[in-house]
C-alpha cells in the first residue's frame, strides 16, 4: 500500500466526508429552520446526501445506460405513487 | 454457487453475466424503493393530514441516536465502496473492509435496539398505555415502529449476506472474477439510502426554534 493510499482513499473518502457534512448541516437546520421551509431543506439535504451515495459509491455514473434506466425507474414510479397518491388526497 | 461458464442461462462472458447480475440487483432495489415507498406515501399523507401531532410526537424521537446510527451506515457505505473498489487488487483488505462494513450493520442494530427500549419506556408504542396526546400521535409512532423495524430487517439481512460473501470468497467457494460483493455492496448502499430519507422525517422534525 506504500504511496498508494491516496489512491485508495479517492475520490470515496471525499464523498464520506461530504456525507458527513451534509449530515451535520441537516441536523443545524433542523434547530435553526422550522415549517415548511425547514421540512423542505432537510428533503433537499437528503436527496443531496442519496445522489452522492447512488452516483458515486454505487458507481451509476459510470454505469451503463440500461443500469441508469433501471435506476430512474425506480425513482419514477415512487415519483409517480407519492404525486398521485398526494393530489387523490388533498382533491377529496 | 459454481461459477461454471456453460451452467449459467445469462451467457458464458463472465463480463456479460456480470451486467445481468448488476440489471438484476438495480431492478431488485427499484422493488424495495416501491416497497418503503410506500410506508413513505403513508408518512406524506398523515403527516399532511396531522402536522401538529406529527410534530408534537416526533420531538420525543431519540435525536442523538438516530444521528450516530446515521454517521455509522454512511462510514459503512464508505467501507464496502472501498472493498468493491480494491476486490481485485488486494483481497485481503477487500475482506477486512467487508468485516468492518458487518461490524458497523451490527452496531447499527445495537444501537436501534437501545432506542427501542428507551422508546418502550417512555410509553411511545401505540395502544393502551402510549403517554402522548393528542391521540394523532400514534399514527406517527406506529409509523416510527414500523418503518424502522422494517429498514432494521434490511439491515440484519444485508450484513447476513454480506457476512456470506466474506466467508465464500475466504473458503475459494466463490470465484475471484464473481460479481457477488459487488451485488451485495449495491444492497447495502441502498440500505444506506432508506434511512437517509427515514432519519429526516423521523428526527429531525419539530427540533426548531
Amino acid at each position: 500500500m506504500n504511496g498508494t493510499w491516496r489512491e485508495f482513499l479517492l475520490p470515496e473518502a471525499v464523498i464520506w466526508l461530504a456525507l458527513l457534512v451534509l449530515l451535520g448541516l441537516t441536523l443545524a437546520a433542523a434547530f435553526v429552520l422550522s415549517g415548511t421551509i425547514g421540512t423542505t431543506a432537510n428533503i433537499a439535504i437528503a436527496v443531496a446526501k442519496a445522489l452522492l451515495v447512488v452516483l458515486f459509491f454505487m458507481h451509476l455514473r459510470h454505469s451503463s445506460n440500461v443500469i441508469r434506466l433501471a435506476s430512474i425507474l425506480g425513482v419514477l414510479w415512487l415519483g409517480l405513487m407519492l404525486t398521485l397518491t398526494i393530489a387523490d388526497f388533498l382533491a377529496r | 454457487m459454481h461459477d461454471n461458464p456453460t451452467s449459467s442461462p445469462f451467457g458464458t462472458d463472465i463480463r456479460q453475466r456480470g451486467a445481468a447480475a448488476q440489471l438484476g440487483i438495480w431492478l431488485f432495489l427499484a422493488t424495495e424503493i416501491l416497497f418503503f415507498g410506500g410506508l413513505f406515501t403513508s408518512y406524506a399523507i398523515y403527516r399532511i393530514m396531522y402536522p401538529e401531532a406529527f410534530t408534537i410526537a416526533a420531538r420525543e424521537t431519540a435525536l442523538w441516536l438516530g444521528t450516530t446510527n446515521t454517521a455509522i451506515l454512511l462510514t459503512s457505505s464508505f467501507a464496502i465502496a472501498l472493498a468493491v473498489k480494491i476486490e481485485r487488487s488486494n483481497d485481503v483488505l477487500s475482506g477486512r473492509l467487508v468485516i468492518a462494513t458487518v461490524l458497523f450493520g451490527l452496531a447499527f442494530l445495537v444501537i436501534k435496539v437501545i432506542e427501542y427500549a428507551i422508546d418502550i419506556e417512555n410509553g411511545l408504542v401505540p395502544g393502551s398505555g402510549f403517554s402522548l396526546a393528542p391521540e394523532e400521535t400514534q399514527i406517527f409512532w406506529a409509523l416510527y415502529w414500523l418503518m424502522t423495524g422494517v429498514h432494521a430487517l434490511h439491515v440484519i439481512a444485508g450484513t447476513g449476506v454480506l457476512t456470506a460473501i466474506y466467508l465464500l470468497k475466504r473458503s475459494d467457494r466463490i470465484s475471484p472474477d464473481s460479481a457477488s460483493l459487488e451485488v451485495g455492496a449495491l444492497y447495502w448502499h441502498l440500505v444506506d439510502v432508506i434511512w437517509i430519507f427515514l432519519y429526516p422525517i423521523l428526527y429531525l422534525v419539530g427540533r426548531g426554534a
